[in-house]
């Protein structure tokens, strides 16, 4: 008995750890966003991508590890490789991934709107959508790879050109949830911690 | 430090790659009892209730509100709150007092005062109360049917051999959200081949979901969560209030429909307000008697990896299920979520459920290998099924499946492709090729499935949505393409929502369409010799297994 | 009284007031029966109401009263109120409009009140459309 507590104590001191790992990282961190609110968009070619609270702030890395910054670069050239352009905008207001999505398209000269969270769960949504549904979801962040990120954003490109789509085939890993549910559910808290409910979105530039 | 070789080895084996974490109350992180658990109180002033649980009225958020307004059995709370949770407790276990007894009590009881009452029971204990307080006396089980390409064929093909299998509720879900129709229409279809009666569901975003069950392409429906903290609630998109009035929508189109909610959520959406995961769930279940609904899906269902991770978590989920019955809900009993790598503990966490029978022991058990089921994987799929018939076999448990002959299932699933591939050209849905069919008859999964071509599906699914099909079109289609036999249990299913007879709590259908439920399966369970017992025809059944050894053979 | 489908096979309709008996195959294909004929009734709705109440399920008898108001509420107008239900959707007007609507135009009694009592709940806990 003592050894399996000693060991799930090990499991929590590691997760915390890492935890603050991704804490430490943010410290001094200068991604230069500015203040201004995030207007709706009228260029029909551009895709909003919209970031969680947490990003780039309280944590640096997606679930799996991924530094935000390559994240975003990724889904940004995806979107530009298909001649559209990518505007990333924070959402305080939620850390819900659907909700942040839905934020991201609503306020796209497109109407496409792309969520994504801190640890790494991302959505393709449209601002006429209902917000708990979507486009494409990839709820199994833990499976997402840099690629895949760059894929998305090819696709969220396609939707607002308005061209046919075939959704991306992701791996269904039916052991994620044992071992990263805990992850998840820590790394949401903390992202939630950074939301303001009354605050607007704003511009998240230079990123 | 020098590592013992048998530390070595257990640092390896499976369970050490679950993942676990020490009670953090703070962050909701603690199974059945918090410190921040408000200690049970009850105020009527009126007629209505103006104090709950130590907080007063003008505090209360819109889940105590509703809880206080809608659940709580003003009359008789004062009395039931004066009895003593041990005394409860008690009367739980207690042959000598009956499920309505019980049920008359916790009626009047607060969210506070039932998680203080199953905070007395052991786990044993547990299961002795489910056995007598799950309101239908005979218990069922449910399937999962998805798989990764959203293969319609495979999803027919599956849907019958399950049926075929014993699972009287089937429900699929997408992988691609636009699939959804399409998916619906393969379940109802496959499924009415396998074995007549089954209900069907379709999980999508609740709206959908209404639609689709409107125009009758599914005959029930599940995925409608509640939540036990406001946030949460709000994240979800709804409130008590927007799910009451979508649960007389539902039964306004004759629609059998049960909420689902389950512990752990709260926390893996980051707002547990420093509750334990049980009372938040009591509050959802409380929330789901107070709309009216007839029953609920819980026992922490996709958030089982936090339930899981901490103390007596497991105990909880049992406890969770415990608290539907006892409020007299029908409860589809989760079990349909991985969580463990140890197929040890999965099978552990499964006979909470097994053992004492529920209205639902899975919701569900994935009828595909797991790498198809699109909930992210059951505690059971597919290739468990010699094992879960054994499991029965064992312990002379009815756990609502049986052993089945290989020829019988290939020609199941053959016939249901078949019929599926004929409706699709019938409705000009994007055809289903005989090769598809044949692959479909085979499969084990979706790996031995040809692609789809995706586009011209969803092309094709639109469509029909635009043209307002409808059941009745399905019903057509099958009778033109010579399927009378399948048009006509169609028909019966749709049917079902005239009477409004499964609306009743705890229904299922029988093979002729006659409904099983609550009212009139009532379980009466009191001791040995009352309630559920195994009859000899299903035993015969249960002990079919393929593989004995036969005497003449050796 | 229990089940309706067994003992009341003959008087039981459907909201458009066709019997189990009518909604055949044939009659399918001769092209009289449509999706509305396959709905359920308020009376059928009233019967498992008092069904649930004499089993002691009063909450659910009160949801087969709201919903019997319902079954003349058309698909898309059930569907818009419910979005208007959820949170942030809808001013405090909007809501006390639509429970109106509910209750002039289709007798909804109870289901208008329950959007009465959930504009203020909404108010008062900050959720309505601001």
């Amino acid at each position: 008995m003592k050894i399996n507590e000693e060991l799930i104590k090990e499991i929590t001191k590691l997760v915390v750890e890492e935890m603050r790992k991704v804490e430490c990282k943010t410290i001094g961190y200068s991604a230069s966003y500015g203040r201004d609110e995030a207007k709706k968009g009228n260029d029909v070619k551009e895709v909003v991508i919209g970031v969680g609270p947490g990003y780039l702030k309280e944590i640096t890395r997606t679930i799996n590890g991924l530094d935000h910054r390559e994240v975003l670069r990724e889904i940004k050239a995806g979107i530009e490789e298909e001649g559209m352009y990518p505007r990333v905008i924070k959402v305080y207001k939620t850390s819900d991934v659907a909700f942040i999505g839905k934020e991201a398209a609503s306020l796209s000269g497109s109407g496409i709107g792309i969520g994504l969270q801190s640890k790494g769960t991302i959505l393709i949504h449209q601002k006429d959508l209902y917000p708990l549904t979507n486009l494409e979801l990839f709820p199994q962040a833990p499976l997402l790879t840099l690629e895949l990120y760059r894929q998305i954003g090819k696709n969220a490109a396609r939707y607002a050109k308005g061209l046919p789509v075939i959704p991306i085939a992701v791996e269904n890993d039916h052991m994620v949830r044992p071992k990263y549910q805990v992850k998840a559910a820590l790394m949401h808290i903390k992202e939630t911690e950074e939301v303001k409910r009354k605050n607007p979105s704003i511009e998240f530039k230079n990123v | 430090m020098k590592r013992s070789k048998r530390f070595e080895i257990l640092d390896q084996r499976p369970v050490n790659k679950d993942g676990f974490i020490d009670e953090w109350p703070e962050k909701g992180f603690v199974a059945m009892e918090s410190p921040y658990d408000p200690t049970p109180s009850i105020k009527v002033q009126r007629g209505m209730i103006i104090e709950m649980d130590g907080k007063k009225r003008e505090d209360f958020d819109f889940i105590d509100q509703f809880i206080a307004d809608y659940t709580i059995d003003i009359a008789s709370s004062q009395q039931s709150m004066s009895l003593d949770s041990l005394d409860i407790a008690r009367k739980m276990v207690d042959i000598h007092v009956s499920r309505k007894e019980v049920i008359d009590i916790v009626k009047g009881l607060t969210p506070a005062k039932i998680i203080e009452v199953v905070n007395h029971l052991n786990v044993v204990e547990m299961m002795m109360a489910m056995q007598k307080m799950r309101v239908r006396k005979t218990p069922s089980n449910q399937a999962h049917i998805t798989n990764m390409k959203d293969h319609p064929a495979q999803i027919a093909a599956d849907a019958a051999e399950g049926a075929l299998r014993g699972f009287r509720e089937e429900e699929t879900t997408v992988a691609i959200a636009r699939y959804a129709p399409m998916n619906a229409i393969a379940l109802l279809i496959g499924s009415q081949v396998g074995k007549r009666g089954v209900l069907t569901q379709c999980a999508v975003e609740e709206a959908t979901e209404l639609a689709l069950g409107i125009r009758g392409f599914t005959t029930y429906a599940e995925t409608i969560s509640v939540y036990g903290t406001e946030e949460v609630f709000i994240d979800g998109d709804d409130t008590p209030y927007s799910k009451a009035f979508l649960a007389a929508a539902y039964a306004s189109r004759g629609l059998k429909m049960r909420f689902t909610s389950g512990t752990g959520s709260e926390v893996l959406m980051g707002n547990a307000e420093g509750k334990s995961m049980l009372y938040l769930e009591t509050r959802c279940i409380m929330v789901t008697k107070g709309a009216g609904v007839q029953g609920l899906q819980n026992g922490s269902v996709s958030c089982i990896g936090i339930a899981a991770s901490v103390p007596s978590g497991i105990r909880g989920v049992l406890a969770e299920n415990l608290i539907a019955a006892m409020l007299d809900l029908e409860v589809a009993s989760s079990n349909d979520q991985t969580f463990s790598h140890s197929d040890i503990r999965r099978t552990a966490r499964t006979m909470m459920q097994f053992l004492p029978g529920t209205d639902f022991i899975f919701s569900g058990y994935s009828g595909t290998p797991n790498y198809d089921n699109v909930f992210a994987g059951s505690n059971f799929d597919a290739e468990d099924f010699d094992d879960y018939n054994i499991l029965q076999r064992d312990l002379m448990v009815d756990g609502g499946l049986k052993p089945v002959a290989e020829e019988e299932v290939i020609e199941v699933r053959r016939k249901a492709a078949k019929v599926l591939q004929a409706v699709f050209a019938r409705l000009s849905l994007n055809p289903i090729t005989d090769e598809e069919v044949e692959a479909a008859a085979y499969a084990h999964g979706s790996k031995d499935m040809p692609d789809r071509d995706v586009v011209k599906d969803l092309a094709s699914v639109d469509e029909l949505m635009k043209k307002g099909t409808s059941g009745i079109d399905i019903v057509k289609a099958l009778e033109e393409t010579g399927y009378t036999e399948v048009a006509e249990s169609i028909l019966e299913m749709l049917k079902q929502r005239i009477t409004g007879d499964y609306l009743q709590t705890s229904a299922i259908l029988d093979e002729d369409f006659q409904v099983i439920s609550g009212i009139n399966d009532k379980n009466d369970y009191q001791g040995p010799g009352t309630g559920y017992r195994v009859s000899k025809k299903r035993w015969e059944e249960i002990k079919k297994i393929p593989h004995t050894i036969d005497f003449n053979g050796l | 009284m229990y089940s309706l489908s067994h003992n009341s096979k003959e008087s039981i309709r459907s909201k458009t007031g066709k019997t189990l008996k009518d909604i055949t195959i044939e009659n399918i294909m001769k092209g009289k029966i449509s999706a509305d004929d396959i709905k359920i009734s308020k009376e059928a709705l009233k019967k498992q109401g008092d069904i649930a109440k004499k089993h002691g399920r009063q909450q659910m008898q009160q949801n087969f009263n709201r919903a019997s108001e319902l079954t003349e509420v058309p698909d898309e107008l059930i569907l818009e109120i419910y979005d208007k239900l959820r949170p942030y959707r809808a001013t405090k007007q909007e809501l006390l409009e639509m429970a109106r609507t509910l209750k002039n135009q289709y007798g909804a009694i109870d289901c208008g009140k329950m959007i009465e009592e959930s504009a203020l709940v909404y108010e008062k806990r900050g959720i309505l459309k601001t």
